[in-house]
């Protein structure tokens, strides 16, 4: 390979571009003179920069079930399209939290969160029985539609229907960390997990 | 009731080039898996997940969310992505419509965290901001998207290249080539141009 030669070959790119051997002076001249070979050494380099800088790391593996799960839950359920899923965010815990303005004051005994969406809250509340939980919960909002609630854990779970003033309960629920699933007629809320240890 | 995968056989039609019959969901364009979706494949769907949820995880995590904050953005934009399937009118831009989408719910999550320590803790206590203000500039998600193409990629190669690539560009330190020849069971001296076709075949699964 010298100047007038036509390319220099792939090989030796992708070895100068990790800087493996030492540039040539032919290939100096070569790469000087050739922009087609400078150009793809300047993509190989780019490529690696990228490889060698790619720190992302995985999401949980129980994040990526949920995702999946996504597609399931609704269209084996319900069929495509028919139902819109809403995460709710916590808003209130009164374990950790003092009571945000507006919300309910809180309880002596257990504890009690509060979820919220744009048009309604999850007033949730979990109190121990015996070695194992009860989870009492309603949702906030200007009508109940009627519905139906799933509790979901990696050991346990469980559903209700919600009665006619959008209540629920769950009676002992053993510890681990557990979602809430509220179905209504046009959306499924769902809480992040919640820890009961 | 899951759809038939023979349902894909519907998939042709206003999409020229897509192919029907069968996927191979880790050599699957974004367009074929967005497709399929539609028709109602689930294994399509996971196949999405699988291939965009380092990219998704990434952004909130960028942006300095912890794990449960970034998991929250992170289920949100998936939940969205399945919601807004039928919208999306260029499905091989999808890496960009979700970058965009998990920043702005990374922002919107930011926004409710500041809101939500501004009620406990006073506008003028000073260890009120603990988040970066202005996180995920530009150049941040390009390269995000771009390593995540360059992974995509990666995975359309036979194994032997993704194990060599992966081995010399992926790892904090590159093995020695006697390491590498000895865990690929092939002679030190080949490393070199097996690199190279290897490479040129992932450049050209880059399209470049």
């Amino acid at each position: 390979m010298n100047i007038f030669s036509p390319h220099i070959p792939f090989s030796e790119l992708t070895a100068l571009a990790e800087e493996q051997s030492e540039t040539s002076l032919e290939a100096t001249a070569h790469l000087a003179f050739c922009s087609e070979c400078s150009s793809q050494l300047q993509l190989i380099r780019q490529t690696i920069g990228f490889m060698r800088s790619d720190t992302a790391e995985d999401a949980p593996a129980e994040f990526i079930q949920q995702a999946k799960s996504v597609f399931r839950r609704k269209v084996v359920a319900h069929g495509p399209s028919l139902l819109q899923v809403i995460i709710a965010s916590l808003t209130f815990d009164s374990l950790t939290n003092a009571p945000a303005f507006g919300l309910r004051s809180q309880t002596t005994a257990g504890r009690q969160l509060i979820y919220s969406t744009e048009t309604a809250d999850i007033d949730v509340r979990v109190s121990p029985e015996n070695d194992q939980w009860q989870i009492a919960g309603q949702l906030l909002g200007e009508d109940c539609p009627g519905g139906d609630v799933e509790l979901e854990g990696d050991d346990f779970s469980a559903s209700a229907e919600l009665n006619e003033l959008c209540e629920f309960s769950f009676g002992s629920v053993p510890a681990g960390a557990y979602k809430i699933s509220i179905r209504t007629p046009d959306q499924l809320i769902q809480t992040p997990r919640l820890e009961l240890s | 009731m899951r759809f038939a995968e023979n349902t894909l056989k519907n998939l042709s039609s206003g999409f020229t080039g897509v192919q029907v019959d069968s996927i191979n969901y880790m050599q699957a364009t974004d367009k074929e898996l967005v497709m399929s979706c539609r028709q109602g494949n689930e294994s399509s769907w996971q196949a999405l997940v699988d291939r965009y949820q380092r990219l998704v995880y990434a952004v909130p995590r960028r942006a300095g969310l912890n794990e449960d904050q970034a998991g929250e953005v992170f289920q949100e934009v998936f939940v969205t992505l399945f919601e807004k399937m039928n919208e999306i009118n260029e499905p091989d831009r999808l890496h960009a419509w979700l970058v965009t989408t998990a920043r702005r719910k990374t922002w919107r999550l930011l926004s409710k965290e500041r809101s939500r320590q501004s009620l406990q803790m006073g506008e003028d206590d000073e260890a009120l901001v603990v988040v970066d203000d202005s996180p995920l500039p530009d150049e941040t998600l390009v390269r995000l998207e771009e390593q995540h193409r360059i992974r995509t990629a990666l995975a359309g190669l036979d194994e032997r290249c993704q194990q060599l690539l992966t081995m010399l560009y992926y790892q904090a330190e590159t093995p020695p080539y006697s390491e590498i020849a000895a865990i690929l069971g092939t002679p030190e001296g080949s490393i070199g141009p097996t690199r190279a076709r290897c490479f040129k075949k992932l450049l050209k699964l880059l399209g470049k």
